[in-house]
This record gives structure tokens, sequence and C-alpha cells, in this order.
């Protein structure tokens, strides 16, 4: 009489099954899919305009009209980009063309999963135009290149023109110091009204950035000369340190709660009208025009001040790059040339101004980048300095980054009134040689 | 009676659980394991590296102060969500207007999504716009804006504060359980006798959910334990790794350093002080002799 | 004793509106902030009640981010694997808390073993696994990881649960003739119903709000689940508060009406031990 007992443990089981095996043709990397077209897959980060993201679909699916291929967009936040990286690099089940910032083509490509794109660059120069060099630069190795430059994104200086006015300010700082100074002024804590909105919080990129930029300026650096040989514990550096410091604990100038920020803390600061100054990548003109026109009004842009040594900014580009074991690599760099086809990518860019910056040359001087608020954008891209400097970028620097090492000692410098910039910058090149196995 | 075996029909009975847990759980986790014990990083070939991922591990400070975060994190955050669920479980069994409204209330903490949880009290915790800082502020409890999560131990107790916000409707309900089971009489009889309400709790009320009491706070030690997204959405472990522990220290060295057997190693040292925690409560409740 | 039953009456209900403040508090900043406008959030001051009341933060959610296909997968997800875990979870349950066979205090203790696991442990193993059988990126790849959650849960729980029912029942069912299998069917599992039901409505709560899996496993924007849908919400450095908030509620009220209809199952299902 065991019967019942039987059938439902047989039942329970085929659930088993069909749970694991009505899946089967779920998968969608690389194969072929209906009627044997075969499939290409692309991952792409999502833009902060909605368009932006539309017009990527739409253009794919063209292309796999043209070219009879089915074409899968996936969408996806970079935030979540790593863990699915990872993945799909170890279950061999990866999209055909991806997007990359620079560090993680450095990352891949000290993997070996990515492709050489040399060839898809000459091509791309010769149709449309040359791609700005600075761009190809961060993504050499041996003389090659793993990814195709797909657009650009600049941190600027945002200055709110009527308090500096009000202050006597008639120019936005040139220069680090007068930076320090101006947000000195401006600050007025019984008003809550702080001069220079700098988050460190654990994650945030924005900082990282920012600090080396700081740092290359003062002629320091976090990184190597020679890829081997971290030369962090410099006296340049140790004073960019002390310059950060100064501004925190000294005069006073950031919001207390800055050390928690993640990215968008700098946002939230300056469109709350808590900082009058912030670094910060155009998202933030994008939500001003379209939440707060007033604010907008009253917003200046300009480039990153120079320190002692000249002016660095550090480059935030972005990539598409095709790994090893996609199985239509063909096709993959076909949809990227595609992708950057210079009249339709003219259009797809022009989209995402000023956050998203083209990477041909021409292209910067359409009149859309003559605009007063978004010129600083552009022009900014000549002057990038990448993540590995003075030295070439490489995985290491790259790793260092990912790790937040340096915001990890401001975050100690900051806190503790105790630690000195000389020992923290000691600590921190001890780290720093520990990644760069030293 | 009792010393029949019913082997066949037990396993019978189990083969669709046991299946699946061998298939899905046990078989990746021997795999993870020798990762453990590899140079594994992504992208690359495996080679047996021995102990060496955790001898590396024993020698860095990071990873130990990971630990104490980890312990500190666990300890504070269930300390705190048994002695309020011991709280809500009383002043729910008590009568009372509109119970099961109030149970109900009381309870939605638990049922929203983790990430949901944390986006609120990021933006409650938030200087700019954040709730909360304003209403100290009006109430003169603090004189200027605290930043929640830029300072280590303020991060450490503001990570905690949103574990027992969403934890302790858990235990809560499961002491309100274990309390409706206690007989009115016994009550009844305890307070003719004169006992004193902090008597009759002590000696009549605590033993009579302690059971309960453990056996929800195993459960949700190992919750806390093993919590992830409330930390790493909230501060990333920072600042200056204030809160980070073994889960976000794991992360961050698998899928942002993509060191995978490293990682993999920092999660399964986590499990033998759970073990023993285990081993220690199913000897408690598995007592019938086998 | 007037006296002293009013002031334990000021204590109880003082108490119950403190934790009804802490309790409440966040989830009615959540609704506030969904009705505001980006404007008005973005404010030095916060408001307690929305200035002008908009419904634009939902219209977007369901018109531009297509929330609500996110919640049906959840529900899909959720369900499925909930009821599929307590089926077969209650007949393990069963046979480790009823029967008596060898290895069994090994089995009990390994289900609890399985269920403290780390995540990071199984992360990768797990994924290549679903892409291996070609379950990657879709709802299935997820059907196939939850129940990693919920089976050692469940199976646990009910263990819990049936213990707490009398043996002599079980026996007196016997001696009237009742074969096993109708002594599980009309005695046992009815008896149990109130532990199946709270069982279930947990493990619904805890495939509901998991994200670290789906993240992984779902990248096609047509299966990802609500938790994937809410943190896309956030994009770079910038926070979409108002969509971010309503769609924390709307991914909130399935679960709560599940619980208000079940509230009374809640409680005496998690009597573990306790049934008179």
């Amino acid at each position: 009489m065991k019967t019942w007992i039987k059938k439902s443990v047989a039942v329970s089981l085929l659930t088993v099954l069909a749970a694991g095996c009505s899946g089967g043709n779920g998968g969608t990397a690389g194969g072929t899919g209906d009627g044997g077209k075969p499939t290409l897959t692309l991952w792409m980060k999502k833009q902060l305009f909605e368009d932006q993201n539309t017009m990527i679909a739409e253009r794919a699916k063209q292309f796999g009209e043209e070219n009879n291929v089915n074409v899968n967009v996936e969408i996806i936040a970079y935030e979540d980009f790593y863990p699915k990286w990872t993945a799909a690099i170890e279950s061999k089940s990866v999209p055909d063309v991806s997007f990359f910032g620079y560090q993680e083509i450095g990352q891949f490509y000290g993997k070996g999963v990515l492709e050489d794109l040399s060839g898809s660059i000459s091509e791309l120069e010769s149709a449309n135009g040359e791609i700005v060099a600075n761009t190809k630069k961060a993504v050499t190795f041996d003389g090659k290149q793993y990814g195709v430059p797909f657009w650009t994104e600049t941190q600027v200086l945002y200055y709110r023109k009527d308090l500096l006015e009000a202050a006597g300010f008639t120019a936005p700082p040139a220069t680090w110091e007068e930076f320090r100074e101006m947000a000195k002024a401006l600050t007025d804590t019984s008003k809550g009204l702080y001069g220079a909105g700098m988050g460190y919080g654990k994650g945030n990129s924005d900082a990282e950035f920012l600090t080396r930029g700081i740092i290359w300026s003062y002629g320091g650096s976090v990184d190597t000369e020679d890829g081997s040989d971290v030369i962090a514990d410099s006296p340049e550096t140790v004073q960019a340190a002390s310059f950060i410091r100064d501004i925190f604990m000294t005069d006073k100038s950031v919001p207390p709660s800055a050390l928690g920020w993640d990215d968008s803390g700098n946002n939230k600061a300056y469109l709350s009208g808590q900082a009058a100054m912030i670094f910060n990548t155009g998202s933030v003109l994008a939500s001003l025009k379209k939440d707060n026109p007033d604010l907008y009004e009253k917003t200046g842009i300009a480039p990153y001040p120079a320190g002692p040594k000249g002016q660095f900014i550090p480059g935030i580009s972005n990539y598409l790059g095709i790994f090893k074991d996609s199985k239509n690599k063909e096709l993959a760099q076909s949809l990227i040339e595609y992708l950057l086809d210079d009249e339709w990518y003219k259009t797809w860019i022009e989209k995402g101004a000023p956050l998203t910056a083209p990477v041909y040359a021409e292209l910067s001087k359409e009149p859309i980048w003559q605009d007063e608020k978004n010129k600083a954008f552009v022009e900014s891209v000549e002057g990038f300095y990448f993540l590995g400097h003075p030295g070439e970028y490489n995985p290491k620097a790259g790793e260092a980054f990912n790790l937040r090492i340096v915001n990890d000692m401001f975050q100690k410098l900051l806190l503790e009134p105790s630690y000195t910039p000389e020992a923290a910058v000691k600590e921190l090149d001890a780290k720093l040689q520990e990644i760069y196995g030293n | 009676m009792r010393t029949k075996y019913d082997n066949k029909l037990a396993y019978l009975l189990m083969s669709p659980v046991l299946v699946y847990l061998l298939a899905v759980m046990v078989l990746p986790f021997g795999w993870a394991l020798y990762l453990s014990f590899t140079n594994k990083v992504v992208g690359m070939p495996a080679v047996f590296t021995g102990l060496s991922n955790y001898a590396e591990l024993v020698r860095d400070s990071l990873f130990w102060k990971a630990t104490w975060n980890t312990i500190l994190f666990t300890a504070a955050a269930v300390f705190f969500k048994t002695v309020f669920g011991m709280v809500m479980g009383l002043v729910l069994n008590e009568k009372i207007v509109f119970r099961n409204l109030f149970r109900v209330l009381l309870f939605l903490p638990w049922t929203i999504p983790t990430i949901v949880s944390v986006f609120t009290w990021q933006w409650i915790y938030s200087d700019v716009g954040g709730v909360l800082n304003f209403l100290l502020l009006k109430l003169h409890v603090i004189d200027r804006p605290l930043g929640w999560l830029a300072t280590p131990d303020l991060a450490m107790f503001s990570v905690i504060l949103v574990n027992v916000w969403r934890g302790i409707p858990f235990m809560g309900i499961a002491i309100l359980a274990g309390l409706q089971t206690i007989s009115k009489d016994i009550y009844e009889a305890a307070m003719l006798d004169g006992a004193g309400a902090i008597k009759r709790f002590i000696h009549m009320t605590l033993p009579s959910v302690k059971e309960v009491t453990i056996m929800a706070a195993v459960m949700t030690t190992i919750w806390t334990l093993n919590d992830f997204e409330i930390i790493w959405l909230l501060t990333r472990g920072g600042p200056s790794n204030g809160t980070q522990v073994l889960s976000t220290l794991s992360y961050t060295i698998g899928f942002l350093n993509m060191s995978l057997g490293k990682a993999i190693a920092i999660a399964i040292m986590t499990m033998p002080p759970l073990i023993l925690l285990i081993n220690y409560v199913t000897k408690r409740s598995l007592t019938s002799g086998d | 004793m007037e006296n002293k039953s009013i002031g334990k009456q000021i204590l109880v209900y003082g108490t119950l509106a403190v934790m009804l403040v802490f309790a409440l508090f966040p989830l009615y900043w959540m609704l506030n902030t969904s009705f505001k406008s980006q404007g008005e959030i973005y404010n030095l001051t916060p408001t307690f009640w929305p200035k002008a009341f908009g419904w634009e933060a939902y219209d977007k959610l369901i018109s531009e981010k297509g929330f609500l296909g996110n919640v049906k997968n959840s529900l899909l997800v959720s369900l499925s694997v909930s009821l599929f875990s307590i089926s077969i979870s209650m007949f393990a349950a069963y046979a480790i808390s009823k029967l008596h066979f060898k290895g069994r205090n090994l089995i009990s203790r390994g289900i609890l073993y399985a269920y403290l696991m780390p995540r990071a442990v199984l992360f990768i193993p797990l994924y290549m696994l679903v892409s291996a059988i070609g379950a990657s990126n879709s709802v299935y790849g997820l059907m196939l990881i939850y129940p990693t959650i919920t089976i050692p849960y469940a199976t646990w729980m009910l263990i819990s649960y049936f213990k707490s029912i009398p043996v002599e029942i079980e026996e007196a069912a016997m001696i009237d003739g009742c074969s096993r299998a109708r002594t599980l069917r009309s005695i046992i599992f009815p008896l149990a119903a109130p532990g199946l039901a709270a069982t279930f409505i947990f493990s619904f709560t805890l495939c509901w709000s998991e994200y670290l899996y789906a993240l992984v496993v779902v990248t096609k924007s047509a299966d990802k689940t609500i938790t994937l849908g809410l943190s896309e919400m956030i994009v770079g450095d910038v926070f979409a508060w108002g969509p971010l908030m309503g769609g924390s509620i709307i991914a909130s009220i399935p679960v709560i009406v599940m619980y208000l209809f079940t509230s009374k199952f809640m409680v005496s299902g998690m009597t573990v031990g306790g049934v008179k």
C-alpha cells in the first residue's frame, strides 16, 4: 500500500529533473539558435540616459537583420559586471562582445582571456577618422590593443558661480592651492554649506580617481615607473596627502559625513546645495538639467585645477572587447565596427552628452561640444593620464584601484589625527608593493 | 515497538532531498573545497598549492580584522534581536486590542526583501535629505549632522541597526509561539502564590521558551554570519575596513581581485565555528537515541 | 491590584507603541519618498508629507522599467521553488523525525550543515553547474539553485514540527488498521498543516529577497527578478530614489498580503515542539 508514497516520490523526482532540464535551451552565449542562425550576445553597460540604452538595442537588432544573426543585447549596471564576468569566464559561456572599462581590459588581458583587436581599430580609423590616441594607449599591451575605444567620461570641477561671486572670486580655481583657499572661504557651517564635496567612502571610485589626480599633479605616484618598483613613498606623494588632509582636518571645508560617501555622495551634496564645489562626471549636469534648472543656471564647469607639476586628469575611458572563448569572433568584430560607424555613433554619443564624449577626434569639434558647459569634458580628454602613472597602465595598477587601497589609506588618514601623512604614505607603499609582488 | 528499523522506507522518503543535496550541494562543495587548496584565479587553470591560501590568510592582519568584525557584528546583532524579540513576544502575548493587526504590522520588517530595507535605510542615513539626522537635530539629541556611515564605530552601529531592525520579527514570532504554549493555569497558580512579575518571568516564562529561543537564535546566527547584502550595499566594508566582515572580504578578493581560491578559503574558514555551534544544538534537540 | 494592572497596561501599550514606530517608520519613509518629485527628494530639509503628490515614480516603474515583469518572475520562481522544496522536504522530515533507520543522526545533522553553507563557497560551482546544463541566464537556473537555500531550511523546520506530533496519535491510527501512507495523508499532514504553511511562507520569503545568485545567473532583462530590477535603478552615481522606493513598496506588497492572510498559522506553525 505504499503506492501513494511511491507516486509522490516519483513526481517529486520528475520535478527535480524538469527543473533541471526545462532550461535546456535557455543558454544564449555562443552556439546557434533557431533555424541555424548564429547568436551573438552583447553585454553593454547601462547608461544613465535611457535613450542611449534603447538606441544600442535597436542598432544591434538592425545589425542582426542585415547579417542574418540573432543579437542578444543585455544591458547591465556597472556594479553588476564583476561577478558576471567572473562566472562567465569560469564557465566558458562568455558574451561575444562586452563592455569594459580600461582597468578591466588590463586585468583580463593579464589573465589572457581577451582577443587582440588592433585590426578592428585600424579599420575603424581608416573608415571614420582618427581615434584619440590617449584612449588607445590605455589598452595597448606589447603594441596591440585589446579593446576598441567606445566613449570617454571625464571628471570636471563643478562650481557654484553665484557663491564664488559672492565670496569675491571671479574665476574658478586654476590650481589646487587656489581650490583649497576658495573651499575654505566658501564654507559656512552655520548654513550647512561646505566648500569642497570630496567623498571618501570605501567603494567610492570618484575618490580613487580624484586622489590620483591630485597626487600626480604634485609629482607623486601610487604606482611604478617601470611596472615593477613601487615609487609611492616620495616627498611629493606625502605633500599631496598633506594637502588633502589639510582640506579635511585643518580647514574643515568638507561635510563631516563625506568619509562615508559612495559614488552618489558628492552628487547629492551638490544637488542639495550642501557643497559649493565637487568633482564629478557629466552625470551631475544631467540630473541638474532635468530636476533643478535653477541650480543648473548657477553652475559653472571647469577642468581639473593644476598642481606644481601641471594639470593631471585621471582618464575614464570605456571599450568594447571580445573574449577569446567567443564562438563568433568575426561577427563580433563586425558588430563592434557597426556600433562605431561614425554616422550612427555621432547621434548616440550626443544623446549622452556631456557624460559620454566621443572617441573620434573629429566628433569632438561638433557644435554640441562648444557649449559653455560641455567644453571642459572634451578638452580634458587630451590631458588624460591613466592608472599606473608614471608607468604604463598595467593589470596590477587596476588591481590596486579595485581594492580601493588609496581610499583605505585616506579614510584612516582623515579619521585619525595622530596618523601622519608620512606614515600613511609609507603604509600605502607597503600595500602596493604587496600587490606588485615585491 | 520502537526498536523496529525502517531503513528502506526512510531512505525512499528521503531520496529526493538526498539526491538533490548530493548533486547541487555536496558535489559543488567538494569542488569548492578543492579550489581553496589551489591558486585558482579567474581565467587561469588551478594549480594545487596545499594550505598556502589558508596560511596566507592566517598571516594577514586584514583577515583577522574581518574575523573580529564578523564576531562583533554577529554577536551584537543576535543579542539585540533576541532581547527585542523577547520584548515583542511578551507584548504580543498580552491581551491587547487589535492583537492580530499589531502582530502583522510588527512582522513587516522581516517580510520585505533585504535589498529593499538596505536602500531605505541608506536613504534614512543619508547626510543630505536624510531623515535620521533631521529628526535627531530637531529633538536636540545631536547638535550637528552625523555621518552614520562615515566613521568605523558609527558605521558598525548603523549596519547592526539595519540587521536588527530586519531580524527582530523572526525572533519575536518564534518566542511568541513558545509563549503561547505556556498554560494559563500554571500562571494563575503562581499569581496566587504571590510570585512577583520578575520572579514569574525568570522562573516560569524563561525556562518554557528557552528551547524555542535557542533554536531561533541559532537560525538567526547563521543568517547573520552569512549576511552580505546589508554591509556590502551600505559601506562596502569601510570606512577604514571598520565594517569589513568575512563575507564582504571574500567577495572583494574573489570578484574584484579574481582570486577565487583564496576567496573560497575565507568562506570555508567560517564553517568550523558554525559546525561546533550546530553540534551543540543538535545534541540538545536530537537526543532520542540511535 | 487595580493600580498595578493599569501600570502594566501603560507599560505594555507604551512598549508596543515604541516598537511599532521603530518597525514602521522606514516603511512610512519609503512610501513618503515614492510620492515625491526628484527635486523635492534632494532637499536639505526632508518633508514628512509630499508637497505635491505624484505618481510619476510608479508610472515610470511600470511603463518604462517593466517592473511588473520583474514581479512576475519573482512570483514564479518563489512559488515554484517553495512548493517543490516543501513537497520533497516533508517526506524527508517525516522520515527523520518519525522513523528509525541507520544513519539518522548523520543525515539530520548533514541537513543542518547544508543550511549553514556560506553562499560564497557555492557561488562559482553552482554557476558552472547551471551553465553546464544550459539553464544559465534564465529563471530556470534560479529554480535549480534556490532549493539549496530552501530545502535544508524547510526540512529542518519540519523535523521539529513533526516531532511535536505525539507518536500515540500515529500509533492509534495504525492500530485502527490504517496503512502508513493513509496515516500520513489523513492524520500527520493535516495536523502539520500550520507548520507546512509557515515553512512555505518563510521559504517564499527567502527566495523572494534573494539577490546574489540572481545577479550572477540572470542577465536577460525579461527574466530579471525584483531584487535585480531594484538594484538596476541605481545607474552609476545617480540614485532614482522615487522609483527605487516605489519599487520597494510594490516588491513588499505580495509578501505582506501573504502574511496578512496567514498570520494565525505563522504563530502556531512556529510553535516548535509545543503542540498540545
